[in-house]
């Protein structure tokens, strides 16, 4: 099971892109999928173990937090605040964007399904 | 050789606060008890009280935080799971994240430009919203502070998923799906770690949702960055 993991990091290893390799191994990873190359079934399992457990692996990069208990001075509240803010909008804007487009998609796509059901009721 | 047993004794150090971390947040299910901020929270207690340093903690913690590279390549395969999901929807996913990621960057940089922060700083912060190793890597090649990222990065997820979700009811977003977007491109993989909350489809749209903010965040990073300093 672990040994898909290691195709990844293996993959990701050899291709030094500024696009991070971890992404481009994905990608490279799922369009080999998709060729049907690998099958979902062999790395199903241990891809969702890692993923239900992905909360373990920021632990160590939050703990880092530790040497940076200087930056949190009277002045830095601002800029943090500014963060969550500017985070929230990030958030609400692709959500309300990505549902406004998902109805619209919907619609669109009853239009058309909806014309030649009438089509063939005139006839 | 000690340092491996030190990394070994942090591994487990940190597997052990973790799983009760889990059961009481299952049991409970408050936001403000999410296994990582729980879990940090002892760690670093701990680490203040015995004065141990940060990178005697890395030396194992390293080894857990290396495992995010093939966390993130192992997206492939519930991508490709939720394959039909995708192709409905990637007009919702691809608008959605490339609005979010465009205004989350332009409202963060004028937050740190308003308030007379150097250059270094503000490029740190642009990638907020990006997944940590992508964002490190983009802050770094465009002379940011990269460790300063990881920081804003956190922040970002932290509030995404602590707030977010209440923020989403708030302006009367019905959608599971819609969650899961608005997480994964606000809050990275901490944002698709919340949305498995809101179903199988919202963590396929909001592990998409991550992966094309990373991308969108490499190809306008840069872009800000010359329309700010020119």
């Amino acid at each position: 099971m672990y040994g898909f993991y290691w195709i990844g990091t293996w993959i990701q290893s050899i291709l030094h892109l500024p696009l991070t390799g971890s992404i481009v191994g994905m990608l490279l990873l799922f369009m080999v999928i998709q060729m049907g190359w690998i099958r979902i079934s062999w790395g199903n399992e241990g891809s969702s173990w890692l993923q239900s457990n992905l909360q373990l692996l920021f632990i160590p990069p939050t703990v880092g937090i530790i040497n940076h208990f200087d930056f949190f001075t009277a002045s830095t509240i601002l800029l943090v605040l500014g963060l969550i803010l500017s985070t929230l909008i990030t958030c609400l804007l692709s959500a309300k964007i990505g549902e406004w487009l998902m109805t619209w998609i919907r619609s669109h796509r009853d239009k058309k399904e909806a014309i030649p059901c009438q089509h063939s009721s005139s006839e | 050789m000690s340092a491996f047993i030190i990394g070994i004794a942090m591994i487990a150090l940190t597997v052990a606060l973790y799983i009760p971390a889990t059961r009481l947040y299952k049991r409970i299910k408050w936001p403000i008890l999410m296994p990582v901020l729980t879990t940090t929270a002892v760690i670093v207690v701990i680490l203040l009280i015995t004065g141990i340093k940060l990178d005697t903690y890395m030396l194992g913690g390293k080894w857990i935080q290396d495992l995010l590279g093939p966390a993130v390549v192992s997206l492939a395969f519930p991508l490709s799971k939720h394959m039909d999901v995708l192709k409905r929807n990637v007009i919702p996913i691809l608008g959605g994240t490339l609005g979010g990621s465009i205004v989350g960057m332009f409202t963060g940089a004028s937050v740190a430009l308003l308030l007379g922060y150097p250059k270094d700083i503000v490029i740190a912060l642009l990638p907020k919203s990006v997944t940590t190793p992508v964002a490190i890597q983009l802050a770094d090649q465009a002379g940011g502070n990269a460790s300063f990222t990881s920081l804003f990065v956190m922040i970002a997820g932290f509030s995404g998923i602590l707030l977010g979700p209440l923020m989403m009811k708030w302006i009367r977003i019905k959608d599971n799906s819609a969650y899961g977007i608005g997480l994964g491109s606000a809050s990275h993989a901490l944002g698709m770690a919340r949305s498995f909350e809101y179903g199988e489809n919202a963590v396929a749209l909001s592990s998409v949702s991550m992966i094309v903010s990373a991308i969108a965040g490499s190809l306008f990073l840069p872009l800000w960055v010359s329309i700010i300093y020119g």
